[in-house]
Parts: structure tokens; C-alpha cells; sequence
């Protein structure tokens, strides 16, 4: 048995249990007549207590981890928290769905992801056993990771959250990329967002906030057990060098590097430095290595305060420059790694196109080059909901309506948009959600007579979404010489019903016909009897209701 | 994945086995004689082994020994259809004719843990004092022994049901 178990507390009689879990626990596998679990003792250490367990493990004959048939856990119970099951054979197997644990713990099974808030309204003790025990038989088998489950991170422990450009994440050698970073919030001190510094004309800014970001690409790996972040430099260095990757050497090699660019030279030593690891991590169920663990890294200290702790540059003070400068040294001195603190980054990536498809699980974008005409409640509405799934990488909005304080009951704008034009604070709202959207305002009605810049929008769009709910502009909109397929979308005057017209794609039927249709179809469908019956409605013409 | 051998024993004493593998060796059929499980021959009985009990341990017929000793797979089970196995110098060890032997049980219990494998008694599982039904399971990484548990308990989920 793991040392750890037998100097946990004092042995005690399980007649003498305090945890009431604990307690039914025992009376549980007093009762129960299985085999699976049995009572090998009880220990109680301050305010938690802990069972050890022998448990009966359905290990086949070639299991992909050597567990045992009877596995002994220790299940430690505490008052506020849910139980924790420890693995206390001394050369338990390192193996996915395990807790963190420090090295000279035993392992940590993770049984129940669930918050314990959620969970222990239905944790049983035959709940908490058939865990335990399926835990190790899909140990045996190699099923421990469900399809839908995220993966393990790789490293637990990170002290800050940072929001990155796709770029740093697609960065493959080349030259590093600028950022500037901020915190955004008081409320969350270790959340930062950073963006990209040709952004910032300030230099200033650039140099208090700036960060120099360098990736490394790693070979596939199978999930393990989750292992503490490195706290700095000459521990990430040897996890790093466990994988292949000579940390050390490289930083050397591009501080060199940037320290001689004489555009960007001062900026990188000014800025702090921002490691990502990228690591494809292989699917324990299907061996492929679509995922990908990004591991960061951000160091308090600046570039050139690395390199010299590098040893391959000094700090220079002259009569000449209130703040030390930096100087290339001749000899490399030996690196103090272990004095460069770092601080592990949950890495997440800013929201754009690409990852607004992914997450709505769109092979493709629905449209390039989009149009909406109308900036209604309706528009709005339909439009947003599209943005976000990734449609358009160029959107135009038209439409010569000012948004008023009624607007608010049905529209995706809010109060701060008062008074604006409306084709102007939505493509504000539209900007706010994907900042990869090129985006472009008409603040007009559709005539006969179009400016040459919206004429052109409409000739580039594969989509034009009218939702001006007026029959002439979806009928001028239909004859126009534009290529892009059409969509008109409305209520019925009593707002109970939706309505699409879409065209074909090849636009063979186009929207007059569809509108052709969608008669035919009021005036015979017995459940379309009341479509076009009006209801009671507030009658608004900008003045307030008497 | 990998296939599970099984060979399921009737009762045949260690004559009748010893043809059997004497004929399948003339065809070269070895493989056929491969096992992951074995039920075994009449009851844990050391006929089914060889024509003398032993004091401690049933010595095998060459036949039936290669039968167990070779033919067997890593991890294999041995699975005894009796009632427990009696302990030595009891009544039953001593005076009983009828199988379960103690002997011959040695004899699997050996060959057993050369294989990292286990010997199950039927009536001794999961304890004595309460046998139940058992399963072997088939599974991708081959044959595991599964105990049934008598409790049920909730789905093991680890989704709260609800997204937002």
C-alpha cells in the first residue's frame, strides 16, 4: 500500500465514523452481498475521514493498463465537498481521468466530473461503488474517455485566462507575433485579452502592455494523468526536453534573432513573453489526432530580461538613456532558467468566422459576401443569429430607418442604440460579436437610383436578405441584375406567423415565384386560414400613445 | 481485439481427454485445443487429471497436462462447477469420494498463477458464505470475470442534464 495511506491520520473503527456518507457506506457494503467492495478499514485525519477499500475489478485478460483484479482505494470523504477516491497501490498506473495530484500522492481516480453541488443530490453509496468499479473496468478496456468528453488538459494549475488572435494560434515559425494585452475587467484581474499591437498607434501603450508571442509545434501524444503547470523556466524546460523540444537552446536562438531586427528589435525586448505549445493529442478511442492541446506560458519578466538570464544579452546603463538598454554578450553565460518565473495561461481564442463554424458545426460558411436589407426587429434577429454561426466574412446592411425606444420590444439592439440610424448600430452589434466581419453601412432606402458603393454590394453578394417586410423592395430586390440568391423574410400582420422565401440556389426559381407560391398556398391550406387576418396592434406613427 | 477460447468440460475422466488429445494432435489440429476459459471436467474431479489423487496435488496424465499447461492462455480462467473446495484434513477432504477434490484444485490453482490467471469455484463466488451466478465477459481485450452486482444506482453520467 502507498505510504501516503497508512501516515494519513489515525486508524479508526468504522463503528466510529462521523461522515454520515461514510457511515452509509459501511452499513451499504454490510448489507451488500456482491463481492465487489469490501471493508479492509477506516482512518480519520483532522475533519475528513477515509475508507479503504478492496475493490473487485472486471479486469480481462490483456488489460490495456496493468490494473489488478482487486485494486485497494482509499475513499476519502470530506464535510463540504464530494468524495475523492485515491489508488493506493504504490505502482498504480499513470493513466487518462485522473485528478492532479502532487508526486508523492497516490493517484487520484476521477470519477464523477460533475460539480458536486449538481451530483450529490443522487450520490448513493451503491452510486459511488458502481462509479469506482466502472471506472476500473473501462480502465481495463481502454474506454475511459467517452467520445463526447473534452480532453485532459495536459498541465492543471493555470494562474491566468488570456484571449488570442487566431494567428497565434496558426503561427509557424516566421517571425513572432505582436500583441498587446489588457486586463478588461476589475472583476476579473486574471483574464486577458490580447490584440493585435499594429492595432495601437500609441507606442507607449505598446511598450507597457506589449507581448511577444512564439509557438512550438510537438509531436502527437495519448492523454495522461494531468501534471502541475511549471513555475518556470528550467521546469517547462525539461518537460519540454521530455518531448523533444530543446526549450533553451531555441529561446537563445530567436532572442539573438530578435534582439538584431532593427525595426522591431526594442519592441520584442520591451514586451513580455508568451509561449505556446501545441500539442495534437491522440484520441483514446479512435487513435487520431484531430485535437489539439495549446499549452501557454507568460512570463512577468520582459524579452530582454529573459534573454540576460539567458546569459546571450546584458543590460547597459549610459549617461546617454534613463532606462537600461540592451547589449548582444560575446560569450554566452551560463542560463539562470530556474530565476525566470512564469506563469501557465488557460489559453482561449478569440470568437471569428472559422470558430463561429466550428462550434456550429458548419462545414462551410452559408455565405462569403452578404446583404441585409431591412434592419428590423426581424433582420436584426435572423442576421445576428447567422453572424454568430459563422456566415459572411463581408456583410453589408441596408436600410434609412432611425431606431426608436419601440424598436427595443422586438430588436436585437438595446437603448444605447436610441436615435442612431439603424443600419449603423447594427453593423456596430454585428462588429462587437466577429471582429473578422468586413462591414459596410447604407444608410438609404432601395430605389431606383442606388449609389455606386451599394450597387457593387449587392453585385458581390451570394446572399441578399431582405427584410424590409415591403412587397416592392423584395420585388425590385428579385428583378435586380444581381447574381446572389435572395431571401425575403416577414411576419404576417398579426405577428403569429414567420414567413421565408428563399430562391434556389442557381436562382432558376427566383423570389417572384416563390411569392407566387406562398399565395397559392395562403389562399388553399386550411391552416393558413387566419395568416393574413389582422389583429389588435398599437398603432404607432412617433408620437406617444394618448 | 482478440478472440476468447473456450473449452467447456462434461464429465470425462482423464482416459477419455487423453484420446481426445491424442487425435487431434494426429491431425494437427493443436489450435483447436486452445483455451482462455475452461469450464472444467466433472466437477473439479482429479479423475478428469490423472488415476491417483496425490496428497497435496493431482499429477496429471502427459496428454491432460499438455492439455492445461500448454494449451492454456495468459490469463486464463479455470472455472470449477461444484460446491467448495474442501479443506485439507476436513471430513470432506477426507472421507468423500465425490468431487470437488482438493488435489486436483491445487493442480488448477498451479496452473492458474503460471498464467496470471484465476480459478473460479462456483459455489465459492463472490464469497462462500453467498455464492451467486457470475459472468465472464467478452470482451475486446478478452475474457473478464464480472461479478453481478445485487444494487442498482443512477445512470452513471457524468452530464447534469441541462445545457445553457
Amino acid at each position: 500500500m502507498h505510504p501516503w495511506a497508512t501516515g494519513w491520520g489515525e486508524e479508526i473503527a468504522a463503528a466510529h465514523l462521523r461522515d454520515g456518507f461514510a457511515a452509509r457506506v459501511v452499513e451499504f457494503l454490510a448489507r451488500s452481498d456482491d463481492g465487489i467492495a469490501t471493508l479492509v478499514g477506516a482512518r480519520r485525519h483532522r475533519a475528513a475521514e477515509m475508507l479503504v477499500l478492496d475493490i473487485r475489478v472486471v479486469r480481462p485478460q490483456s488489460p490495456v493498463y496493468p490494473i489488478n483484479r482487486v485494486e485497494t482505494v482509499g475513499v476519502i470523504f470530506f464535510e463540504k465537498d464530494g468524495p475523492r477516491v485515491m489508488a493506493l497501490r504504490e505502482d498504480f498506473p499513470d493513466t487518462p481521468h485522473q485528478n492532479w495530484m502532487p508526486e508523492t500522492l497516490p493517484s487520484c481516480l476521477c470519477i464523477d466530473d460533475r460539480p458536486w453541488a449538481e451530483a450529490r443530490a443522487t450520490f448513493t453509496p451503491a452510486e459511488l461503488l458502481s462509479r469506482i468499479s466502472m471506472w476500473f473496468r473501462r480502465a481495463c478496456l481502454g474506454e475511459l474517455h467517452d467520445a463526447a468528453q473534452p480532453l485532459d488538459p495536459l498541465f492543471v494549475g493555470a494562474l491566468l485566462d488570456i484571449i488570442l488572435p487566431r494567428a497565434a494560434f496558426d503561427a509557424t515559425g516566421g517571425p513572432p507575433i505582436e500583441l498587446v494585452g489588457f486586463c478588461v475587467s476589475e472583476a476579473r484581474p486574471d483574464h486577458i485579452l490580447a490584440l493585435p499591437a499594429n492595432r495601437f498607434k500609441d507606442a507607449k501603450v505598446v511598450r507597457d502592455a506589449g507581448i511577444t508571442l512564439v509557438a512550438f509545434d510537438l509531436s502527437a501524444q495519448a492523454m495522461a494523468r494531468m501534471r502541475w503547470m511549471p513555475r518556470n523556466l528550467e521546469a517547462l524546460d525539461r518537460e519540454m526536453a521530455a518531448r523533444g523540444l530543446p526549450l533553451i537552446e531555441e529561446l537563445k536562438k530567436r532572442i539573438i534573432s530578435w534582439f538584431g531586427d532593427p525595426s522591431a528589435g526594442r519592441r520584442y525586448l520591451d514586451s513580455k513573453l508568451c509561449l505556446l505549445f501545441r500539442i495534437p493529442i491522440i484520441h483514446p478511442l479512435t487513435g487520431g489526432t484531430g485535437a489539439q492541446s495549446t499549452i501557454g506560458f507568460l512570463t512577468p519578466s520582459t524579452v530582454g530580461e529573459v534573454g540576460e538570464a539567458l546569459g546571450v544579452l546584458y543590460k547597459t546603463h549610459s549617461d546617454h538613456t534613463k532606462d537600461g538598454s540592451f547589449m548582444r554578450a560575446l560569450v554566452c553565460g551560463s542560463a539562470a532558467t530556474a530565476t525566470i518565473g512564469l506563469d501557465g495561461v488557460s489559453v482561449h481564442q478569440a470568437f471569428d468566422g472559422p470558430l463561429a463554424r466550428e462550434l456550429a458545426s458548419a462545414a462551410t460558411s452559408l455565405a462569403e459576401n452578404g446583404v441585409l436589407v431591412g434592419a428590423g426587429a426581424i433582420g436584426s434577429l435572423v442576421t445576428e443569429t447567422l453572424v454568430r454561426e459563422g456566415a459572411f466574412d463581408r456583410l453589408a446592411v441596408i436600410d434609412h430607418d432611425t431606431f426608436l425606444p419601440h424598436n427595443i420590444a422586438r430588436h436585437t439592439l438595446g437603448a444605447p442604440s436610441v436615435g442612431h440610424p439603424k443600419a449603423a448600430a447594427l453593423k456596430d452589434r454585428f462588429a462587437s460579436i466577429r471582429d473578422d466581419l468586413a462591414l459596410s453601412v447604407h444608410d438609404l432606402r432601395i430605389g431606383d437610383d442606388m449609389p455606386q458603393e451599394t450597387f457593387e454590394a449587392l453585385q458581390a453578394a451570394n446572399l441578399v436578405i431582405d427584410a424590409s417586410a415591403s412587397v416592392p423592395t423584395a420585388r425590385r430586390l428579385s428583378d435586380g441584375p444581381w447574381l446572389g440568391r435572395r431571401a425575403s423574410i416577414f411576419f404576417n400582420p398579426a405577428g403569429t406567423d414567420g414567413v421565408l422565401l428563399l430562391e434556389s440556389a442557381d436562382r432558376d426559381v427566383d423570389l417572384r415565384n416563390v411569392e407566387a407560391a406562398y399565395h397559392r398556398l395562403v389562399q388553399t391550406s386550411p391552416t393558413l386560414q387566419e395568416h393574413f387576418a389582422t389583429a389588435a396592434m398599437l398603432p404607432y406613427t412617433g408620437h406617444a400613445a394618448a | 481485439m482478440r478472440d476468447v477460447l473456450a473449452l467447456l468440460g462434461s464429465d470425462v475422466d482423464h482416459t477419455t481427454l487423453t484420446e481426445i488429445v491424442q487425435v487431434t494432435r494426429k491431425h494437427g489440429n493443436e489450435d483447436r485445443l486452445r483455451w482462455d476459459v475452461l469450464k472444467l471436467f466433472h466437477h473439479c474431479s482429479y479423475k478428469s487429471l490423472g488415476p491417483d489423487k496425490g496428497v497435496d496435488e493431482t499429477e496429471a496424465v502427459p496428454e491432460v497436462k499438455w492439455l492445461f499447461e500448454q494449451q492454456s492462455n495468459e490469463g486464463c480462467y479455470i472455472v470449477s462447477p461444484s460446491w467448495e473446495i474442501p479443506a485439507k484434513g476436513s471430513d470432506a477432504d477426507k472421507n468423500d469420494p465425490q468431487p470437488p477434490h482438493r488435489q486436483a484444485a491445487n493442480h488448477h490453482r498451479r496452473v492458474v498463477a503460471n498464467k496470471d490467471g484465476e480459478f473460479v469455484v462456483t459455489m465459492e463466488t463472490p464469497m462462500k458464505a453467498k455464492p451467486k451466478p457470475f459472468r465472464i465477459e467478452i470482451t475486446a481485450a478478452g475474457a473478464a470475470l464480472a461479478y453481478i452486482s445485487t444494487s442498482s444506482s443512477a445512470a452513471a453520467t457524468s452530464s447534469t442534464g441541462r445545457v445553457g
